[in-house]
């Protein structure tokens, strides 16, 4: 315990990386187990994770794929917990969906074209969803996000690939947004 | 177009991925194409449809906000309160490292958020290995002592050092709930968090509080704490163990006296006949073969009593928490340790209770270990080196520190209580280490209270003797409880004589089996069995016996069961005898289940939860599984985990089965919904759905008798107490389906006494169960179930007409002037009860409702008067013993001659099969209150 053994993520790292991943990975914790105290429970852990993390961060080093990868474990170990352990009375209530397709009225035009997404978005497998977003809410590379859901870069680029395909297959047919 | 419009490697072009050299290639050979240009733009725009559409996500998710998640951080995280702390006391330094932090952009949440501080003090387990072989320690599990170091238990003593200024500044901010220590406690518990550090064998104490004194206080109250938790229990485990030996030294002994008298008897026959009579040298060995065994296990005793002197709490504080650059003394290790005192002076009890005085601690542990010498100086830092198992023990009194080092010479003098050494040939020298042995001949009394026992129980006042004629019945709810016997064992094991209010003698008496008969009709699901006998502790009086035998249910035909565990896990639970124990007799209990019951398990603590979903009893792997899993941890809310199991139950209900919640605890309901009275009316309420409670009361220390009691009387259940595995076995094996299946319930009992023959009576026991007389016949009074092949008995002690007995209460009341009582029935001498009953006592009447029932049935029957020439049976006469030994340990003022030494006696002369060994077990223990309860020689 000498006293200046501050944990790999200094305080003003770990201030930042909770400002600007805190969001994205909310939504992804939500998006993975459908329900908020157990994602808020999730993005918490992980960066308490990232507070004890051992191996200091590299000045070149991306934080995000790493948190993102704690959080999916923090989840996945959740659900494994739960296998055995539902806290509270009420009893298992989830099952990893989308948010509502309910976005404020205000900004009209890009509401609709975001509403129009998230619903066709609906019908694209949770693998194919999880890696979109992934890539495009947490602007991941295909390399972080292979390292994220432990994959191949091919495995996840033919994923992203295959789900915008049928999405803007469907974008098309079922509204304007594409020509 | 000459290329696949489902190429992969188009998407991630598009999207700007890096790519590898063939992919490079595949593009640049394409680029120009205009059908691929087009391929990559419509890419580009539904990812940007994505990317908006993803930051368009409606926010249904509250985002983790930063304080919260700092204010996590802070916690956890490894040491930071010496950064901290370092940069708040001296003012320039951090100053400049503001600045520094300033210039590193990141000035924000230090300044928002100074106000919290973290203080840590570190406690190290002594591993294993540190202790000579012999130790009598127990639970090197790391995992329980660190559950210890979280539990409620030790929050609430360190919460009770605190000053009331302190307590103050701690609850500042937070609405005060029912008692400031409680709230202290939960407040400490919620500010504390506990970090272990498994490879050292080390777990630190973190306190986090505005104020950098009260969480430095605090953080080294909880160790202090910690200390004393382990040193009381040591202490206790060990003498357990000294007293387990010191019984079979001592029937060891009896058995070598047995021999000897033998042989002696041989010799003489010897003498007579002129040659050696068959078997004399088979004799011979035999005696020397149980004196070895005699001096074996003296010997050991010897040792293991020598050892309780050493006992040490197997940790020590390595490194208390610091506020500034001042270490903050718990302001008793400022003081130095006085001038070790005389052991001899004390007894056992005396020295438990000074090494818990926090105020006296170091010099109780001091005088415990005798040391010779002590250094104590400001340069003395070295600690001279000691052999590892004697600094393992050592270390706990070494109050290590910058500055002060108390250094301990000459450990190898060792203490023995003078407890130890009562037995008539133990007068152990240990000549080559210097030991005060002090010959006193008994052990002490009880233990005093002490800070860490929050037993509660009950008051409990005797039936008084009360006249036919003013009451002419006598109405009860019966009782097939056990607790208190459990407890009363526990205790008398202890070397403790038990608190009056532990003791119900009902419970006592029920504990045994009685071999009465077996129901022979179907028509109702027990047997009465009545019996008159002297009584033995009073001349004249009488003993009328009514025994309730409930028809057996082999185990194999039960009706299916519905199980819910309700397990407390919280802190309190954490110790072997409590969390472990429970473990152990529940797998127990679900191996005799099989494919048509149903477990389920719901813990609680802080929270809780359900720890295993209904299931049926063929998974027993799931269910073993599940029982492993439970650990212990966080304050107790008994109300929501009750709440719970009801509802897991109510969803399985099991149809004309066995519906049943077995609450496992140490009943100390800590949180939410602990107030008695709200508890009570909680179970009330969910005992009308048919779901019956089983409650396991475990452990000791904390116990809370009464409430558990309470709990199981309005749940339409039964109390255990489980101290031990034999006991679990006894309530989950052989006793099981008296446990777990419900015969008839609420049944009662009313005792109608004829005046004619009885002057006045007592009900022995059963205080807490008394009913009114009209209750009997109204069917919503609740009154107590009966399993199957329970029995149940009851003692009315009777002064019989005509004796001339200081009990009968004679100036209480004048004689009745309309009734027809001895006193006036001369003038109606044509009375019909004179005559008509004139050969009978009492009737017997027996209310009780089918377990799914709502109306009673009734049962009567008549006793007469004693007949001259039947004596009483064997059955009868152990219960009589076992009432003496009630009445005995109550200090009851109706004990009339009642003496140990014929508890013992008529205890021994009806063991009769002593199934299980219960019976000789309750000698063993008459012996001990009776050695306990004895007066000690004044010591002067």
């Amino acid at each position: 315990m000498g006293d200046d053994s501050l944990s790999a993520a200094s305080r003003p790292q770990l201030s930042r990386a909770i400002q600007v991943y805190s969001k994205p990975l909310s939504r992804y914790a939500y998006s993975l187990c459908g329900c908020v105290h157990r994602s808020q429970d999730a993005v918490q852990d992980t960066f308490l994770r990232l507070a004890e993390r051992d191996e200091p961060i590299k000045p070149e080093e991306r934080l995000g794929p790493w948190l993102f990868k704690v959080c999916r474990s923090r989840v996945i170990d959740q659900f494994r917990k739960e296998g055995r352990m539902t806290p509270g009375a009420e009893l298992p209530e989830t099952n990893p969906q989308l948010p509502p397709v309910d976005t404020p009225r205000e900004s009209a035009e890009r509401g609709d074209s975001a509403a129009a997404v998230w619903e066709q978005m609906g019908n694209l497998s949770p693998n194919q969803r999880e890696v979109l977003r992934l890539k495009f809410q947490a602007q991941l590379s295909y390399r972080e996000i292979a390292d994220v859901l432990d994959l191949s870069v091919s495995n996840v680029g033919y994923l992203v690939h295959t789900a915008m395909a049928s999405l803007r297959q469907r974008l098309r047919t079922e509204s304007d947004l594409l020509g | 177009m000459n290329f696949d419009p489902n190429d992969p490697r188009i998407t991630a072009h598009a999207l700007g991925e890096p790519l590898d050299a063939e992919a490079e290639a595949f593009i640049r050979e394409h680029e120009a194409d205009p059908a691929f240009q087009e391929a990559v733009e419509e890419i580009q725009q539904t990812a940007a449809l994505l990317a908006t559409a993803f930051a368009a996500e409606p926010e249904t998710v509250e985002t983790v906000d930063e304080e919260s998640v700092l204010a996590n951080v802070s916690q956890p995280a490894k040491p930071p309160s010496r950064f901290k702390l370092f940069v708040f006391s001296s003012p320039r330094i951090a100053a400049s490292l503001v600045l520094f932090l300033g210039l590193a952009g990141a000035l924000g949440w230090w300044l928002v958020q100074p106000e919290k501080f973290t203080a840590t003090a570190t406690v190290q387990v002594l591993r294993p290995e540190f202790e000579g072989e012999n130790v009598l320690v127990c639970g090197n599990d790391f995992q329980v002592k660190v559950g210890i170091a979280e539990s409620n238990a030790l929050a609430q003593a360190a919460a009770e050092r605190l000053s009331t200024a302190d307590r103050d500044l701690l609850l500042k901010g937070h609405p005060q709930m029912d008692s400031w220590v409680e709230s202290a406690t939960a407040e400490i518990m919620r500010i504390t968090t506990v970090e272990p550090d498994r490879k050292a064998y080390q777990f630190d104490i973190n306190v986090q509080h505005p104020d950098e004194q009260l969480a430095a206080k605090v953080a080294n109250y909880l160790a202090d704490e910690y200390i004393n938790y382990n040193v009381k229990r040591n202490i206790e485990i060990s003498m357990r163990t000294v007293e387990l030996l010191r019984t079979s030294t001592e029937q060891q002994r009896q058995k070598v006296e047995e021999i000897r008298e033998e042989i002696n008897e041989y010799r003489k026959s010897f003498k007579r006949l002129g040659f050696a009579p068959d078997g004399y040298d088979a004799k011979k060995a035999q005696l020397a073969q149980a004196e070895a065994t005699y001096a074996e296990l003296k010997r050991k005793s010897q040792t293991e009593m020598a050892q309780v002197a050493l006992v040490s709490a197997d940790a020590r504080i390595v490194s208390k928490a610091t506020a500034g650059e001042e270490t903050i003394m718990v302001a008793e290790y400022a003081a130095p340790p006085p001038a070790p005192e005389s052991v001899g002076a004390k007894d056992r009890d005396a020295l438990i209770q000074e090494s818990l005085k926090p105020a006296n601690r170091p010099k109780a542990r001091i005088a415990v270990t005798n040391v010779s010498q002590i250094n104590l100086s400001d340069q003395d830092v070295n600690m001279p080196v000691v052999d590892s198992r004697v600094s393992g023990y050592a270390g706990v009194a070494a109050v290590s520190n910058e500055k002060q080092r108390v250094a301990i010479n000459g450990l190898n003098s060792i203490a023995v209580d003078r407890y130890w050494s009562d037995s008539p040939d133990s007068s152990v020298d240990f000549s080559n280490s210097s030991v005060d042995f002090f010959g006193v001949k008994r052990e002490s009394q009880r233990l005093p209270q002490e800070p860490f026992n929050r037993e509660g129980y009950d008051l409990i006042k005797d039936n008084e003797f009360v006249t036919p004629q003013v009451e002419p019945l006598s109405t009860f709810s019966i009782d097939v409880d056990t607790a208190s016997y459990a407890n009363v064992r526990r205790m008398l094991r202890g070397g403790q004589l038990p608190p009056l209010d532990v003791v119900r003698i009902e419970e006592l008496i029920n504990y045994f089996d009685y071999d009465y008969s077996v129901p022979e009709t179907g028509e109702h699901p027990f047997s009465v069995n009545t019996e008159v006998a002297p009584v033995p502790w009073a001349q004249e009086h009488y003993l009328v016996r009514i025994g309730l035998k409930g028809y057996e249910v082999p185990w194999n035909e039960r009706p299916a069961s519905n199980l819910v565990f309700l397990v407390d896990v919280s802190g309190s639970m954490s110790s072997a005898n409590k969390l472990g124990l429970v473990k152990q007799a529940l797998t127990e209990l679900s191996l005799r289940l099989d494919r048509r019951d149903r477990v389920a398990i719901v813990v609680y603590a802080g929270s809780s939860g359900l720890a295993l979903p209904s299931t049926t009893a063929d998974n027993q792997e799931t269910i073993q599984h599940a029982l492993e899993q439970l650990k212990s941890g966080g304050s107790t809310n008994g109300g929501q985990g009750i709440e719970l199991a009801y509802q897991v139950a109510q969803k399985h209900f099991t149809e004309g089965g066995n519906n049943r919640v077995i609450l496992c605890t140490d009943g100390d309901f800590n949180v939410g919904v602990s107030d008695r009275g709200q508890l009570t009316r909680l179970i009330e309420d969910k005992a009308k759905s048919g779901v019956y409670l089983s409650v396991c009361g475990f452990g000791m220390g904390n116990l809370k008798d009464d409430m558990m009691e309470s709990l199981s009387n309005s749940g339409n259940g039964n109390y255990a107490y489980i101290d031990n595995m034999r006991e679990a076995r006894k309530v989950f094996g052989q006793d099981l389906s008296g446990t777990m299946l419900t015969i008839a319930k609420d049944v009662k009992i009313q005792v109608e006494f004829n005046p004619a023959n009885v002057a006045a009576y007592r009900l022995i026991g059963y205080e807490n169960r008394m009913l009114a007389a009209k209750d009997f016949n109204d069917d919503q009074k609740d009154a107590g179930e009966i399993g199957a092949g329970h029995t149940v008995t009851a003692l009315y002690e009777i002064v019989p007409v005509g004796a001339d007995s200081a009990a009968l209460p004679q100036d209480s009341v004048d004689p009745l002037k309309y009734q027809q009582t001895e006193g006036n029935s001369a003038t109606q001498s044509n009375s019909a009860s004179k005559s008509e009953f004139s050969d009978e006592w009492v009737t017997v009447k027996l209310r009780y409702k089918q377990p799914d029932g709502d109306t009673s049935t009734l049962m009567s029957t008549v006793v007469n008067g004693p007949s001259e020439d039947t004596a009483p049976s064997a059955d009868f006469q152990f219960a009589t013993a076992v009432a003496e030994f009630g009445l005995l340990l109550r200090k009851s003022e109706y004990a009339g001659e009642a003496s140990w030494p014929a508890v013992i006696e008529r205890a021994r002369d009806a063991l009769g099969a002593n199934q299980g060994g219960h019976r000789s077990e309750f000698v063993e223990l008459a012996r001990k209150a009776q050695a306990l309860s004895s007066p000690l020689p004044e010591s002067d």
